[in-house]
């Protein structure tokens, strides 16, 4: 019997737990391929987060747009721009009475869609931050590679 | 944030999440041993065990922003680890021999024997444990099996096994007993079989 060899009867809780110990060895391409999953799925998210993204930044772009449009449509609406253009027809008029114009102002402003335009602004700048961020992200170099490659 | 491959684990799971990716090379490449050796064992086939470990990397790199920086990485990464392979065996469905030790709730028939030594004459060398080891785990819960690969295969203590698998340290201790003194009557009934 050799050294390695051990009776069972003499200690086998030491022996199960020498032979549990030992280490299989771990195949040599394993930490490559989990790796490389673990990249492309870090790209295909942020590619889809980037689609999501410039989907949302076209839709408050548009929101923006028509939200503009009703600020414009409504402050003609309400005389605003009439009470506005006073600034540079009478402005000695409106500095004496600066406080009448105002308030008149204010009043005339419609502030629903001044509100709307707004949250459609901010909508906007904030889903242009999260795509270049999101750009900024994706490893693009892999991908060509990886396109010319299969082109090859 | 400088890393190096000796950076503690908590400090490389932060670099990580504030963008640096070789920090998560790191991370997996420290581990990556550990986890194939225990997905292996546990489920008794290193061909299975790359798909597992790959698997389980993945879900740590997709949970790593849930991860509590105060609490152990390693203890965290095997609790990962014991329920993808939970997980696995039971897509599998294997119909393993668990049922021959009985219910983890009940008292087994292992639990009544005491830890007798051998009285038949039986010797078993390494050589031949290491290659019957597979299939003695196999025979053991899915439980009690993973407590005794975490204790010796992965050098955990029985706390922090207590602690990833949501169990008390009484139960830990409990498995190991019970996995060891199953273990010994599985091996000395071989025995016998192969003395006849």
């Amino acid at each position: 019997m050799t050294k390695q060899e051990t009776n069972i009867k003499n200690n086998p809780d030491e022996l199960i737990a020498s032979v549990l110990s030992q280490d299989l060895e771990v195949p040599a391409k394993l930490l490559t391929q989990i790796l490389s999953a673990i990249f492309w799925r870090q790209q295909l998210y942020a590619g889809l987060r980037l689609s999501g993204l410039a989907l949302s930044s076209i839709v408050s772009s548009l929101a923006l747009f028509f939200a503009l449009k009703e600020v414009v449509f409504k402050m003609s609406e309400s005389g605003a721009w009439s009470i506005l253009s006073l600034v540079f027809s009478d402005l000695e008029v409106v500095t004496a009475n600066w406080q009448a114009f105002s308030l008149s102002f204010l009043e005339a402003l419609p502030i629903f869609s001044i509100i709307l335009t707004t949250g459609a602004i901010l909508a906007m700048l904030v889903s242009f931050r999260f795509v270049f961020r999101n750009l900024m992200q994706i490893n693009f170099r892999p991908i060509l590679k990886n396109r010319l490659l299969i082109k090859i | 944030m400088n890393n190096t491959p000796n950076a503690p684990d908590e400090q490389l799971v932060l670099s990580y999440l504030q963008g640096d990716n070789e920090a998560l090379n790191f991370l997996i490449e420290r581990y990556l041993r550990q986890v194939y050796n225990f997905s292996a064992k546990y489920i008794g086939s290193a061909k299975e065990a790359e798909d597992l470990t790959q698997e389980i990397f993945l879900r740590v790199w997709k949970n790593l922003k849930k991860f509590d920086s105060q609490k152990s990485f390693k203890t965290w990464l095997f609790s990962i680890t014991r329920n993808v392979c939970i997980d696995y065996l039971r897509r599998k469905k294997t119909v393993t021999f668990s049922t021959l030790e009985g219910d983890d709730d009940k008292e087994s028939f292992s639990d009544k024997i005491v830890d007798e030594s051998f009285s038949i004459v039986e010797k078993i060398t390494r050589q031949e444990l290491e290659k019957e080891m597979g299939r003695y785990l196999s025979r053991l819960s899915e439980a009690n099996r993973a407590v005794l690969i975490l204790h010796y295969n992965q050098q955990l203590a029985f706390r922090e096994i207590a602690e990833l698998s949501g169990e008390s340290l009484d139960t830990v201790k409990s498995r190991h007993r019970r996995a060891l003194i199953y273990l010994r009557r599985l091996i000395r009934q071989d025995k016998k079989v192969h003395q006849k």
